[in-house]
């Protein structure tokens, strides 16, 4: 009987431990402001986690969908692809920068401007499946930022 | 002659042999930063209309340089990121910058609207032009410049991959140079000012 508690103890410890979210930070975020007409954007940061997780899922009250993309070169040919998921690995800093991953603002409901601060809230995943989400403010910068 | 003479002689020849042999690993295999492609059949005739209304051909720009970019205003990421390079390279040509002409041509007509191209494009610097055609023109233009380009709708989002090089046209209006997206604006500008020194 004591045995089987402590048995079950440490099956309950395993268990959360497997689950403990990953304490994550954002930093630098930025928005590529946009002209009017224009519909879609590029958000930039810097994550970091103690933990190793993944970003699965973003989403922001400016846009109607957000997505995770990623931009490649092959022999000078520019292509752009949704991404399930972004590994995040532990004490890594992964930077979203242009020529690489960013977080994509689809469908915006109106012209973001100069200044303006976009809410993001990130989903991230960790290794046992637990989720957790991080808010995100991000500010508008020119168009021409880089 | 004396020994030392003869040495000090020598050496002038052995300095100027030297960068000779040195400059090719300095600017690549020839003269530009840029690929040669003169030889190569690029360019052709293509016609487009620019982000005023107007109609135009490369017989326009005669007596300017032009460089010209695919790509797309919805782009978030690379289109800018090579705005802002070409806006650099006419920084750094200062007065030269006059006989420079930036051409931007949408591989988006659909979602590029000439009023979105009047707004985006000279953002970057007022003197560049947006150039947008029908799916025929802009199918013809791409391959004048043996460039690729593909649209594909995914889960209702339109994404596009294109070629991301460049090329500059001489103030004749023969293409000459290909430039890959690795090239900085130092480079451009250099070639820029080699093609102008030619007269």
């Amino acid at each position: 009987m004591k045995s089987s508690s402590a048995l079950i103890s440490l099956a309950a410890l395993l268990f959360f431990c497997s689950n403990i979210y990953a304490a994550v930070t954002a930093s630098g975020a930025w928005v590529r402001g946009i002209v009017k007409g224009q519909t879609v954007t590029g958000t930039f940061m810097t994550l970091k986690s103690d933990e190793d997780t993944k970003l699965v899922s973003a989403t922001s009250p400016v846009a109607g969908k957000v997505e995770i993309h990623k931009m490649e070169m092959k022999n000078d040919l520019m292509t752009m692809r949704p991404i399930d998921k972004l590994a995040i690995p532990a004490g890594t800093p992964v930077e979203l920068k242009p020529g690489g991953y960013h977080v994509m603002l689809v469908d915006l409901k109106h012209t973001l401007v100069k200044g303006e601060k976009v809410p993001l809230t990130l989903v991230f995943e960790s290794r046992g499946g637990a989720r957790n989400t991080l808010a995100v403010t991000a500010e508008v910068r020119d168009l021409t930022a880089h | 002659m004396t020994e030392t003479a003869l040495f000090a002689r020598w050496r002038h020849w052995l300095m100027a042999a030297a960068l000779v042999l040195a400059l090719p690993a300095w600017a690549g295999d020839n003269l530009f930063y840029g690929k040669d492609i003169s030889d190569k059949g690029y360019g052709g005739d293509w016609r487009l209309t620019d982000h005023n209304g107007r109609k135009r051909t490369i017989a326009d720009f005669r007596g300017r340089i032009v460089l010209i970019f695919f790509g797309y205003t919805h782009c978030p990421d690379f289109c800018p990121t090579t705005l802002v390079k070409m806006a650099t390279v006419m920084k750094q040509l200062g007065p030269d910058a006059a006989k420079v002409q930036v051409l931007f041509v949408t591989i988006d007509p659909e979602r590029d609207s000439e009023a979105l191209l009047r707004n985006y494009v000279p953002v970057f610097d007022p003197s560049f032009l947006g150039l947008r055609g029908s799916d025929e023109e802009t199918e013809k233009v791409t391959q004048d410049f043996k460039a690729h380009y593909q649209l594909m709708k995914y889960r209702g989002e339109t994404l596009v991959d294109h070629t991301a090089s460049g090329y500059l046209i001489d103030t004749k209006g023969k293409t000459r140079l290909l430039f890959s997206y690795t090239q900085t604006a130092d480079q451009i500008a250099a070639d820029v000012r080699t093609i102008l020194a030619e007269g």
